[in-house]
This record gives C-alpha cells, sequence and structure tokens, in this order.
C-alpha cells in the first residue's frame, strides 16, 4: 500500500518485479517523511485506514474505521479523511508476476565472525572516498538539476550540501553525485543565481538505483542536448524561494 | 606521604638489579608494585574504599618518579573506566578499579571495555552493594559482570595479587583473548592487612610481559579505523560469538601465561585455575574464594589431624569457569559444600552464585556429590576458624547420612 | 591571543583550504540535516591528524552503520555520557605514548563530538571534569538541536521553553509541558572551568566562521569547547531545510 499521487501504472516503473502477484494500492496522499518520524497529524494514518476498509473488509470494516476514529479528539475530520480514501482516493492494480521494474536483488554476502575484525572494529574511508556499501540517494523525493551554462562556480553548492554530494570538476563547476544525494534542496535555496540548481521531483526520471545520470559528463558531451532537456524540466521544477522568482 | 628511604632502597633494587626483594605492604600496596613493574602507560582514579588503597600508592610512586603514567582523576567511576577505555583504545596499558556501588555505578562503560574487546586491568576491592552503605566484602559487584566478556579471578594473599597483575596483562593482551581482567580481592581482609611478599625484578617481567600491541585496532591517524558504530541483528550474533571463542580460548592462554611465569620467576602455581588443599581422598570438600580459604585450611589441617577426610579448594578463575577441575576435583567426594560471600536472590537453589555454577558444571560428571551451600561472610562478617569447624561438622554429618537435610545455609543468621 | 593559522576569509578559500572530506558522503542522516554539516566541516577544518569520538546520539546512529562507515579518520564510539571521558583518556594515552617512545612524537587532534541530551545533560559532569585537565589537548563540540532527535524528538535541557516535544506535548489540562528554561551552555563552560582554552557558540549556516573556529581552538590546544546549534528537520516541526537560518 502506497500513500502517492502518482496512478499505479506509472509508480510500477519504479517497484521492481516480483516473482508472486500481487495488490498494489495507492492511497491519494502528499509525501510525508514525518509519519515514520515523529508523526505529524496529517491525516495519512486516516486515509490508510479508510483504503484498509476498502480492501481489505475481511480484516478492517469501514465500522471499525470510524468507531476508533470517533473515539478521538477531531473525530469528524478525521471520519471524513478515512471517508474521503474509501469513496474515491484508492486505487487498486492486480500485478501479474513479473511486471514491473526489471531489477534483480542480490542479497549481500556477509562475512563470518572469523572473519570480522574483533572489538566490532570496521577499517575506514580513505579521504575523499565516499562510502561505498551505503549511499541514502533514494531517499529523495526531488533531485537537483544544474543547469551549468548559469553556474558562475561561486561554490556555495558545494559548502553547504550535508552530505558531500558535489565533486569539484577540473575546469570548477560543480558536479553532484546524486547517488549520494537525498533531496533536500538545501543547494538549491543557496545558489545565488535563479534558476540554476532546480529541484525536479524524481517521479520524472527513469534511472535510480544507484545507476543515476552524471549531469556534468551529460552537459560536457552535448551542451546542446542537455539545454534543452533542463528547460523541459523548468516548468516541473519545485519553487524553492519567493524570493529569487 | 613519600616513599621511605628503606622503600626507595627496595625500588631502586627491583627497577635496577635482577634479585626479587622481600617487602611488607597491603594487598593494594603489592597491585601498585606490579603496576610500576608492568609499567603501565595511563590510569584513573576515583576514590572509593577499599580498592581505593592501591591509588594512593601509585600515586605515590609516580610523584617520587618510580614510575611514569598518565594519573587521571576522574568525576566518578563511568568517568574513570571510559578514560581507560579510550587509552586503552589508542594503544596504552591501562590500570583502573573500583568497589562495590562504584564499580556498578561503571557498568555501562565496564561492558563497553569488553565488548570493544580493550585488556583493561581492574582491581576490585569486595565490597558490599548498597543500601544500606558498607564497607566490608561482599562478592556481588565483581559478579555482576561475570556474563559480559570479562575474565575474573580472585586472590587470596598480597604476593598472588602481585603476581595476578601481571599474569593478568599477558594474558588480556594475548591476541587470542583481547578481553579485560577482574582482579578480585577481599575488601579489608586483603587490601588493608599487611602481608610479607617479594617484588620481582623489572628485568624479569619485560621478559614476561611483552609490549602491548593492538595490531590493526590501534586507534591512530595511520591507521584509519571505525570503532563500534552502530550495529543492526545481522552482526551482533557473529561480535557475540567472537568473545565466546576468545573466552574459551583463555583457558588455553591462561595454564600457557602461568607455565612461563613459573619459568621466568620461580613461582609455581600448580594449577592455575584452582587451589586444591588436601582434596586427595577426601570426603567432605569445601569450596569458596578469596580469604575465606585461610580459616578453612586452619579448620581442614586440624581435622585431618584428628582422622576426618576433609579438604578445601579456592576457586582462583572464575571466568572462565574452571569446569574440568571442578569435576576432576569434587565430583568423587561425598560432599561439597559451597562457602558463598555472595548471594543470587531466586536462583534455582536460593543459593549463591558459586554454589549454583559449580552444581551446573557438576552435572555432566559422571559421580555427582551431595551438595551443600553456606551463605555467609556477608558485609565483611568474619568467617572464623570456629565457623569453618562448624560448617565442617554439618558436612561431615551429611557425608555420614549419605543425606543433605538443609542444602542452603544462611551460616550464622541471627533468628 | 594571536593565532599563527591561517584562517578562511571567503567561501572561496574554503574551497582552496579545505576541498578533501574526512567525513564524507554515505551516512543515514535525515534530509538536510544540518549536523551533518557541521561534522562536515569540523573534519574538514581538523584535517587528517585527527582521532575523533563520538558520543552515542543520533550523529551516532546516524553516521555509522555497522561495516559501513563516513569517516575517512579514526572514529570511536564512547556512551552517551562519555565524551569528557573519552577525549582525555585519549590525549592522555597519546601524550603518555609519545613522552616514553611508543608513539612518534606529533601534534593529533582529539575530538570528541556529542549531542545536547550527551553533553548538557547526561555527561555534564564528565564534560566539566575534562575541561579541567590542562594537561591535555582535546575539543569537545556539542552539536545541540534542542532535544534527544535520535530517540523521536524528546526534551532534554537544552529544549527551549515551551517547545512541543514527545516529551512535552500540548495537552487540554496542561498547555505548557516543557516550563523548563534553556541552559546556558557556552557561558557555563567559559565561566566555570578557569583554564578552559577556548570556547565558541556556531552554527553552520556560517561554514566559515565554524570552519574558523575548529582551526582556532585546536591550534591554542588545551581544552577547548565549541558548542553548534544545528536545526533539526525531524524534529523542528515545520522546519524546512532549504531555508536555512
Ligand atoms: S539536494 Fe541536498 S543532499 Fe542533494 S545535493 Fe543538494 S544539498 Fe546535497
Ligand atoms: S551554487 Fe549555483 S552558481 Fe554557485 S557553484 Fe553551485 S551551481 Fe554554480
Amino acid at each position: 500500500m502506497v500513500s502517492k499521487r502518482s496512478p499505479p501504472d506509472e509508480l510500477l516503473k519504479f517497484i521492481p518485479a516480483r516473482d508472486s502477484p500481487y495488490t498494489l494500492v495507492v492511497v491519494y496522499g502528499e509525501r510525508s517523511i514525518g509519519d515514520f518520524w515523529t508523526f505529524p497529524d496529517d491525516g495519512t494514518v486516516e486515509r490508510v485506514l479508510g483504503a484498509i476498509a476498502k480492501v481489505m473488509p475481511n480484516i478492517l470494516t469501514l465500522d471499525d474505521v470510524k468507531k476508533y476514529l470517533e473515539s478521538l479528539d477531531k473525530p469528524s475530520e478525521r471520519v471524513n479523511r478515512a471517508l474521503e480514501a474509501y469513496q474515491s482516493l484508492v486505487k487498486l492494480r492486480e500485478v501479474k508476476p513479473g511486471e514491473g521494474l526489471p531489477y534483480k536483488y542480490e542479497p549481500p554476502h556477509l562475512p563470518g565472525w572469523k572473519d570480522m575484525m574483533i572489538g566490532g572494529a570496521i577499517p575506514g574511508l580513505k579521504p575523499n572516498q565516499r562510502n561505498p556499501y551505503f549511499t541514502g540517494g533514494t531517499a529523495k523525493h526531488y533531485r537537483p538539476v544544474i543547469n551549468f551554462d548559469k553556474c558562475i562556480k561561486c561554490s556555495l553548492c558545494w559548502e553547504y550540501c550535508p552530505d558531500s554530494v558535489f565533486d569539484v570538476t577540473p575546469d570548477g563547476y560543480f558536479n553532484p553525485a546524486l547517488a549520494y544525494c537525498k533531496g533536500c534542496g538545501i543547494c538549491a535555496e543557496v545558489c545565488p543565481v535563479p534558476d540554476t540548481i532546480i529541484m525536479v521531483d524524481e517521479m520524472e526520471f527513469e534511472d535510480g538505483y544507484g545507476k543515476f545520470i552524471d549531469e556534468y559528463r551529460a552537459w560536457k558531451e552535448n551542451r546542446e542536448a542537455y539545454r534543452k532537456w533542463f528547460e523541459s524540466l523548468l516548468p516541473k521544477a519545485q519553487v524553492i524561494s519567493v524570493r529569487k522568482r | 606521604m613519600s616513599v621511605t628511604a628503606l622503600e626507595s632502597k627496595r625500588l631502586e633494587a627491583v627497577l635496577k638489579g635482577d634479585e626479587e626483594v622481600e617487602v611488607v605492604g597491603t594487598g593494594t600496596d603489592a597491585v601498585a608494585y606490579a603496576l610500576m613493574l608492568a609499567d603501565i602507560d595511563v590510569t584513573s582514579a576515583y576514590p572509593i574504599r577499599p580498592y581505593g588503597g592501591v591509588m594512593q600508592t601509585v600515586a605515590r610512586l609516580i610523584a617520587d618518579g618510580y614510575m611514569k603514567a598518565e594519573y587521571i582523576v576522574a568525576a566518578h567511576e563511568h568517568d574513570q573506566f571510559e578514560i581507560v577505555k579510550h587509552a586503552s583504545a589508542v594503544g596504552a596499558r591501562t590500570f583502573v578499579g573500583s568497589s562495590g556501588v562504584g564499580w556498578l555505578l561503571a557498568i555501562e562503560a565496564i561492558v563497553a571495555i569488553s565488548t570493544d574487546r580493550y585488556p583493561v586491568v581492574a582491581l576490585i576491592g569486595n565490597r558490599a552493594l548498597d543500601d544500606p552503605g558498607a564497607y566490608g566484602v561482599e562478592h556481588n559487584d565483581a559478579l555482576m559482570v561475570r556474563d559480559v566478556g570479562w575474565l575474573l579471578v580472585w586472590v587470596d594473599t598480597a604476593q598472588e595479587a602481585l603476581d595476578t597483575t601481571l599474569i593478568a596483562y599477558r594474558v588480556a593482551e594475548d591476541p587470542r583473548v583481547m578481553l579485560p581482567v577482574g582482579i578480585s580481592m577481599d575488601g579489608a581482609f586483603l587490601t588493608h592487612s599487611e602481608h610479607v611478599f617479594k617484588i620481582p625484578p623489572k628485568s624479569k617481567v619485560q621478559k614476561f610481559l611483552p609490549p602491548y600491541d593492538l595490531g590493526n585496532r590501534k586507534l591512530h591517524p595511520s591507521n584509519v579505523i571505525s570503532v563500534a558504530p552502530q550495529v543492526n541483528e545481522d552482526w551482533v550474533t557473529e561480535i557475540r560469538k567472537q568473545m565466546d571463542e576468545a573466552m574459551k580460548n583463555a583457558r588455553k592462554v591462561i595454564e600457557e601465561v602461568y607455565r612461563d611465569f613459573a619459568k621466568i620467576f620461580g613461582r609455581d602455581y600448580g594449577n592455575p585455575f584452582v587451589e586444591p588443599y588436601m582434596v586427595e581422598d577426601a570426603d567432605v570438600v569445601m569450596v569458596g574464594m578469596g580469604t575465606v580459604s585461610k580459616p578453612i585450611k586452619e579448620a581442614v589441617r586440624r581435622l585431618r589431624a584428628k582422622g576426618e577426610k576433609v579438604g578445601f579448594l579456592r576457586i582462583r578463575w572464575f571466568r572462565p569457569f574452571p569446569t574440568d577441575d571442578i569435576i576432576r576435583y569434587l565430583s568423587d567426594v561425598k560432599v561439597v559444600a559451597v562457602v558463598d560471600r555472595d548471594y543470587s536472590f531466586g536462583s534455582p537453589f536460593d543459593g549463591g552464585a558459586v554454589f549454583t555454577e559449580i552444581r551446573s558444571a557438576l552435572y555432566e560428571a559422571e559421580h555427582r556429590p551431595l551438595m551443600m551451600n553456606f551463605i555467609g561472610g556477608l558485609g565483611g562478617r568474619e568467617i572464623t576458624y570456629n565457623d569453618a569447624i562448624n560448617m565442617f561438622n554439618m558436612a561431615l554429618d551429611a557425608a555420614r547420612k549419605g543425606k543433605v537435610e538443609q542444602r542452603v545455609i544462611w551460616y550464622g543468621v541471627r533468628e | 591571543m594571536t593565532i599563527s593559522i591561517k584562517l578562511a576569509r571567503t567561501v572561496k578559500d574554503l574551497l582552496q583550504m579545505a576541498q578533501t572530506e574526512y567525513f564524507d558522503a554515505g551516512h543515514r542522516t535525515c534530509q538536510g540535516c544540518e549536523s551533518a554539516m557541521v561534522l562536515r566541516w569540523v573534519a574538514k577544518a581538523a584535517g587528517p591528524n585527527t582521532i575523533v569520538i563520538g558520543a552515542t546520539g543520533c550523529m551516532y546512529v546516524a553516521n555509522t552503520t555497522y561495516y559501513t562507515t563516513a569517516w575517512a579518520l579514526p572514529w570511536i564510539h564512547t556512551q552517551l555520557s562519555g565524551t569528557g571521558s573519552a577525549v582525555v583518556g585519549t590525549a592522555a594515552a597519546l601524550k603518555a605514548l609519545m613522552e616514553k617512545g611508543k608513539l612518534p612524537n606529533e601534534k593529533i587532534n582529539v575530538i570528541g563530538i556529542c549531542g545536547d541530551l550527551g553533553c548538557a545533560d547526561a555527561g555534564l559532569s564528565e564534560v566539566s571534569n575534562a575541561l579541567t585537565h590542562t594537561k591535555y589537548n582535546f575539543l569537545i563540540l556539542m552539536y545541540d538541536n534542542e532535544s534527544s532527535a535520535n530517540t523521536d524528538i524528546q526534551e532534554t535541557t537544552m529544549t527551549p521553553y515551551g517547545a512541543l516535544t514527545t516529551f512535552s506535548p500540548s495537552g487540554k489540562q496542561v498547555r505548557i509541558m516543557k516550563y523548563r528554561w534553556k541552559k546556558n551552555m557556552a557561558a557555563m563552560m567559559a565561566v566555570g572551568h578557569p583554564e578552559v582554552r577556548y570556547v565558541a557558540t556556531a552554527i553552520a549556516s556560517d561554514p566559515i566562521d565554524l570552519y574558523n573556529k575548529v582551526k582556532k581552538a585546536l591550534e591554542i590546544g588545551g581544552p577547548t569547547f565549541i558548542h553548534t546549534l544545528d536545526p533539526c528537520p525531524k524534529g523542528w516541526g515545520g522546519y524546512d531545510p532549504q531555508v536555512q537560518p
């Protein structure tokens, strides 16, 4: 069950294929990283409960959901959200085996106790070596796309990225290693030239899973094509700051 | 406060010469001299009786230039143990210690020392736990860490304390072990009583104790490692298994090290794990740890003179537990009577910790003796020669009847 | 006090002086985590001859995941309240080993990193004790996100008055559960410890200042202390990492 604004077919481009059939349920909703951390009261839970009632009434009926939500504060507001989901916001899609992103998950081979250093010690990194075993880049909802034509090489994006994402290129540009970018948008905010770093919904791209494109290389290889691509993304970019527009 | 002229002459002799020197001192003094000989690099002090005497002697030895080490007065015991843990991580040989509630306050750091596999050596001047506050000996403080990867040893003379300290560093720092050692010493009875003992010359100690080498785990800019990152369930079992293996290795290493000790210093402890005293052909064997050995041995001698077949087994190493020796010495006797200077409320037979462990060890034995448990000497109450005779008489009675009427006896408790 | 080291004046200086990453990408911090930015700049300022000690806290849990690491510096964990002890133990060991010729004599920076809970609450007595040890050279860095962020945003003594946390919600009967005022750590450390050699406050949105202060502290030597204020995207409700303070 996914809480998302995209239709199921679009999502399937990103969901790895499985060996067994399953039902994909999409509950229309906003992105929310808060729900697994600090639980903002944004209606996600109510909508998910409504969706469960719709899809699996044998587990939870709409009456059960209502009864529970009515016991909380702001009961009518909560029940309405559940009803919304129940009545209109749920999309179902039966997924056949093999449907989805062709992506093979190889479980990593973990060393045994005789091969591990004792005392919980592990080898460290070399300077400028990013962690090869953990990237974190799949956390992002938005991706920075850079218009190198407008970049004035001020280096602020490099300075402010909390995830050390930018590589300094020989000619002084800053190229994001997207596999490590968490999509916080700080670089776009600090960039002093309007529309030079834009944050674009990750759903616009079909790369990913560590196969992110190399923006700087793409620009170097074909500036004209890169410019066109960038301009096509510009209208879809998230509005970062009113100040600049 | 400073080192006396006589002491100074003796210390010069052991530091420069090749002969051992006889001195009079307390159990904690003996440990301090061992630290001087082991050339420890960092130690951290916090006052609590009865362990604290060792730090006063060490401070004196540093102040007068007989040893060179960073001496850090900590904010409390948790601070103290974290300090030595991190000093050990950088490659410094360290010493630390505490007693009773102080040891317990540090328990978080104490566990991290063993799970991070740093060969810290600690002195535990055994002391009853609060509340109410008490100075006297009880073994529950040290026993609190019996499951978390600390090697635990109990000594009963100042000489043994000195020798065991040197042995402890050698065992702990062995690459096959790399676990901390806690040396337990009965509060007051040993920490504060004067003994005659011999200080070996430093030249021999250097032959016995190689420099501390952490190998590829030394935390230094030339060896970039990350130590103890947050770990998930994919790894914890393996990390604990490594400790299990190290603890099992320790049995072998302890034997080797005692053999080497005897060769270099000429003092042979025989069986390193337990000290058997007149156990051959005995019908009744009393078992205990620490200074309780003194009155019990005296009782054994007198009862033997009267023709009673009694003996005593003193456990030195409690972790790793000497299962084979327990079976060897105890499985064929009629009655085993364990004196516990500790308690383990709600344990399988409501007995003490040592009793419960011995009982468990003997389960695999071909012959299983009858077992009795005396909980006694708590909070520093003395177990006298007469008490030992009384206990033996009860055990002999059970041996004659072939039956134990009361399994656990709170010896001397006022009704 | 005059400092002979070169300090950064502009962002371009930073790019020249501190391009090498020693706390690199591939850690589990949240999107836009400002504490990660603090660590990145502290590591850059300290350089390769440094030992880093990290106390339990979100910068422990998030930055190091066993068998992988984000550190190109020797790094070790200490318990929640252990930072003061660990820096003293490490610095003392280095001093002893160098004086005895067991380690080559060189300057090695020792930096202990702790959160507000580990520093101002649990570890206060250790930190205070450490700051009296003038024989040893080390820096204690408190990254203050004004809460126990790792464990779900609970209040600490560094949480501001009136703040909502999972331990201080606002209710129907008790409106203000966090009724205590924030401690002033930098002042307390400076005033209470006559021999502390350097105390500063910093914030990662001014990396030049943060970089220079870490450089200064390490150059001056002795016991030093820096308090950084770190906005926490997960805990500071409504805080958007794209909008820098
Ligand atoms: S979006 Fe955030 S993580 Fe990604 S490159 Fe920009 S600053 Fe770095
Ligand atoms: S912040 Fe913007 S202008 Fe400055 S270097 Fe980065 S992309 Fe170029």
